[in-house]
């Protein structure tokens, strides 16, 4: 199944959802909001939910990004779910690492090693 | 021929007196002169009166006198201008009756009138009579021998000649009235052609041209006026010597006499006028003129005008146009004087751009890179070029920098003229000589020569800069004092003038001295003309006043501070005028390669803090604070003002990264991390700063300088609480989901630093 709005897609592997962010600079505040509320809609009520986000199209993300993952993440956590983020650019890497979040998320290389790391 | 066939003799008679008549008539009355006049009366006088010798005499209504117009009884000499006393004679009775009388009349009793008590005889005498009233006698003295006078013959001759008498002199008149009129029409006509004219010379050609003219004579010259000496600009036959050797009575010059007259000097008869001394004149001169020119303003020259020996005198009408067009003229010679002048000045005003373009380019215009220390200087002259000189350049060896300033006595070209000279001299003599005092010793005795002959000096200030040892040796050659201000310590030092300005003694030994500079130290070399800068009361800008200004601004950059020094200067003296060339040099302490006002930031900020994963170092860096209206010491290339509204934001980071994406050591890494910068930045301000108040503005300022790029972004709020600055060197907890952004700006920028009231940031980026 793929569904898809104006910021990401959704795709689903078994119990797995998909998330690709297809808007490349995360930036507008409202764009911000509107995918925090996005995801937790999404995952509201689902326990044990496991979902990947997809970072191959981000080329830009602030820390206003970083807070709204911050929370999306200990909603999951709240669910027993898990997440993990992928395909992320080695800049955007930096600043998860500057941040000292990524020892926080579970940050892999590709969309496979999310998946088979959920599986 | 019919109609005559039957006319006897008395008819024949009659009809030939009718002939003759109409023939007379036409003679006298065709004549457009007198002489012509005269001479044909004379012939009809005799061929058909039988008179030989006859007189005009008229009376004179104005001065109730008879005077004689024309005679060929006696020389014009005896009668001309001479009044004719015909009192108690015959000659008056007929006139006063109106009536003729000949010589064999019962009444005929006198037969003389006297000119000069001389008695002239005559025979007989007609009235001469126009509308009915006398206005003179034809006098009749002799008659042919052989014949009696023809009186019928003379009457009627009288009557004919009484009309054309009156009828020739209206006609003169108005002829000569024409003539005079197109003459003054003709002269001022070509005045006026003259009078925008701006061609001096030219003009005087024309104008000497055009005197001679109305005056019909061939000779002259023009004289103008220059610093007080009579110059002849124009000759036109008449040598300057032959008008310079004419000389008044009273011994000068006659054209100086004329000049100080400033009335027209005319000569009739120069041998026999007593004004004038003519002496060793190889040319003989009869009469002459000489008119001065001048305005209201000033005396301009003089017109010479020389008639030669052969020529009748000048008229009086003739004179009197000259004058009149020479006044007249006088505006237009004064105006080409002018226009010549301002050629003049303008041509050597350019000559003086010139030099003064030359000159400022012997001062350096950009202050070298010099590892921490930051240098800068001005020189502004009050006329085109000046004898001010400052200059600053890596001295021998290379971790110091000589810095000179110097004051030539006097300003102006003369000043400039040594002041390139000094320089030179300076250039050479320091980069040549290690010892200061040598160099200073070498360059007083190369100047001394020059300057001692123009009774100039120059007061000299040079200084060896070790950037290493942050120590400087200088020498003051009776230079103003210069200046250390210590803001560590709130201190001046003052460097005094340690001897005599050079140009003054020779082999003179120049004392040295030397002077420990501290970080943050600032060095003030100035010239006179700033501290003797006077204000609308006459009081000086002062010493005091210099030191208080420096202190003032001592926390800007170099370049800063000496503006604002030259303004406060300008400022002060707002109301008088600038008397002397301003010139300064600045120079600032500082570490090397980092911004004065945030360098206290520096200390600790590479310091490494140990984690666990050593895969991205982390800083800390000290939280300073800078004033609110500080300014950057770089170029401005961006500068926006907008509404608190974060939906404006992206446009504003997207304009920013475009302008900057290009600048060497720009790569993809440190764009995103500009934007990232700017976002937190400017998201800080909005939210924090402004309270999200979109009535509230942002303002986003970007510098640039050759090694970086800096931002500096400022909000409207109260400020933010400083305790959130704490999260400067602190990464929020991971569970938390805000307070990162300044921790992102403090890791991702060199410098960071926050306005004192809290309501902005300023951050730089040094780009490898």
């Amino acid at each position: 199944m793929i569904s898809q709005n104006a910021n990401f897609s959704i795709s689903t592997y078994d119990d797995i959802y998909v998330l690709c962010l297809t808007n490349n600079k995360i930036l507008n505040e409202s764009t911000i909001i509107q995918i925090n509320k996005d995801i937790l809609d999404l995952i509201e009520g689902k326990e044990n939910i496991k979902i990947v986000i997809n970072f191959k199209y981000v080329k830009y993300l602030s820390s206003s990004v970083l807070s709204k993952l911050v929370a999306v993440q200990k909603k999951i956590v709240s669910l027993n779910g898990k997440m993990v983020l992928c395909s992320m650019d080695p800049i955007l890497i930096r600043i998860f690492e500057i941040t000292q979040l990524h020892k926080f998320f579970n940050i892999v290389e590709d969309e496979k090693g999310a998946i088979s790391l959920l599986k | 021929m019919g109609l005559f066939i039957n006319m006897n003799m008395e008819d024949k008679l009659v009809q030939t007196h009718f002939n003759d008549f109409i023939l007379v008539s036409q003679r006298l009355n065709s004549c457009v002169d007198f002489i012509s006049f005269y001479s044909d009366l004379e012939g009809l006088l005799l061929k058909y009166g039988c008179c030989g010798k006859f007189s005009v005499v008229i009376y004179f209504e104005q001065n109730k006198c008879f005077y004689i117009d024309y005679s060929n009884f006696m020389k014009m000499e005896t009668y001309s201008a001479q009044q004719v006393d015909v009192k108690n004679t015959l000659l008056y009775r007929a006139y006063m009756e109106k009536k003729p009388f000949y010589s064999g009349d019962p009444d005929f009793e006198e037969n003389y009138f006297e000119i000069n008590g001389k008695k002239i005889r005559f025979i007989g005498c007609e009235p001469l009579m126009y509308t009915n009233q006398i206005y003179g006698l034809l006098v009749f003295h002799d008659r042919d021998t052989r014949k009696e006078l023809n009186i019928q013959w003379l009457k009627l001759i009288a009557s004919i000649a009484s009309t054309s008498i009156i009828n020739l002199q209206l006609y003169q008149e108005t002829n000569q009235e024409a003539t005079e009129n197109s003459a003054k029409l003709w002269a001022i006509n070509n005045a006026g052609e003259l009078l925008s004219h701006m061609n001096l010379d030219v003009l005087l050609v024309k104008i000497m041209e055009l005197s001679l003219n109305i005056v019909s004579a061939q000779v002259g010259s023009i004289m103008l006026d220059e610093k007080g000496v009579l110059e002849t600009k124009v000759e036109w036959g008449l040598k300057d010597s032959l008008m310079k050797s004419l000389l008044h009575s009273s011994g000068v010059r006659l054209v100086d006499y004329v000049k100080e007259e400033k009335t027209p000097f005319m000569v009739h008869n120069a041998k026999d006028d007593e004004r004038i001394i003519v002496f060793g004149l190889d040319v003989e001169i009869n009469s002459f003129i000489i008119i001065p020119l001048y305005t209201s303003d000033r005396f301009l020259g003089v017109v010479n005008i020389i008639n030669s020996s052969d020529k009748e005198e000048f008229s009086n009408k003739d004179i009197e146009l000259l004058v009149t067009v020479t006044n007249l003229l006088s505006i237009s010679i004064e105006n080409a004087i002018l226009y010549r002048e301002a050629l003049e000045k303008e041509r050597i005003r350019e000559q003086l751009n010139i030099a003064r373009n030359i000159q400022q380019e012997l001062m350096p215009d950009q202050f070298p890179d010099l590892n921490g220390y930051f240098i800068d200087g001005i020189n502004i002259t009050c006329d085109e070029t000046g004898g001010d000189y400052y200059d600053y350049y890596p001295a021998n060896p290379e971790n110091k920098i000589s810095i000179i300033i110097g004051d030539v006595s006097g300003h102006g070209i003369g000043a400039a003229l040594f002041m390139a000279i000094a320089r030179a001299h300076i250039r050479a003599s320091i980069s040549n000589m290690e010892d200061l005092s040598q160099a200073m010793s070498t360059i007083n005795n190369l100047l001394i020569d020059d300057m001692e002959k123009n009774d100039q000096f120059m007061t000299l200030m040079i200084m060896n800069l070790d950037l290493q040892k942050k120590e400087l040796e200088y020498i003051s050659a009776g230079h103003e004092t210069a200046v250390v201000y210590r803001p560590s310590e709130d201190v001046f030092i003052e460097l005094h003038s340690t001897g005599l300005p050079v140009g003054l003694v020779e082999n003179y030994c120049f004392e040295e001295k030397s002077c420990k500079l501290q970080e943050g130290d600032l060095i003030l070399l100035y010239t006179d003309g700033i501290k003797e800068a006077m204000n609308y009361n006459e009081e000086l800008f002062g010493f005091n006043r210099i030191k208080e200004t420096l202190k003032k601004y001592s926390a800007l950059p170099a370049c800063e501070i000496k503006n604002n020094i030259i303004n406060e200067v300008k400022e002060y003296c707002v109301n008088s005028y600038l008397q002397d060339d301003l010139t300064m040099v600045i120079i600032k302490v500082n570490e090397a390669n980092h911004d004065p006002a945030i360098h206290d930031l520096t200390d600790n900020k590479t310091e490494a803090v140990s984690e666990t994963d050593g895969s991205v170092q982390q800083k800390v860096i000290k939280v300073g604070y800078i004033k609110d209206d500080y300014e950057v010491n770089c170029k401005q290339i961006y500068d926006g003002v907008t509404q608190s509204d974060l939906s404006l934001k992206e446009e504003i980071l997207e304009e920013i990264c475009e302008l900057v994406k290009d600048f060497q050591g720009i790569n993809e890494q440190i764009l995103f991390e500009f934007r990232l910068c700017l976002d937190e930045a400017i998201t800080n301000a909005i939210l924090h700063g402004n309270d999200a108040d979109i009535n509230k503005k942002l303002y986003v300022k970007v510098y640039r300088d050759d090694e970086s790029v800096a931002f500096k972004i400022n909000d409207e709020g109260p400020g933010f609480d400083k305790k959130l600055i704490d999260s400067v060197n602190t990464p929020a907890s991971w569970d938390r989901e805000n307070g990162r952004g300044l921790f992102l700006i403090a890791q991702l920028m060199d410098d960071v630093v926050f306005f004192n009231s809290g309501a902005g940031v300023y951050m730089k980026k040094i780009l490898v």
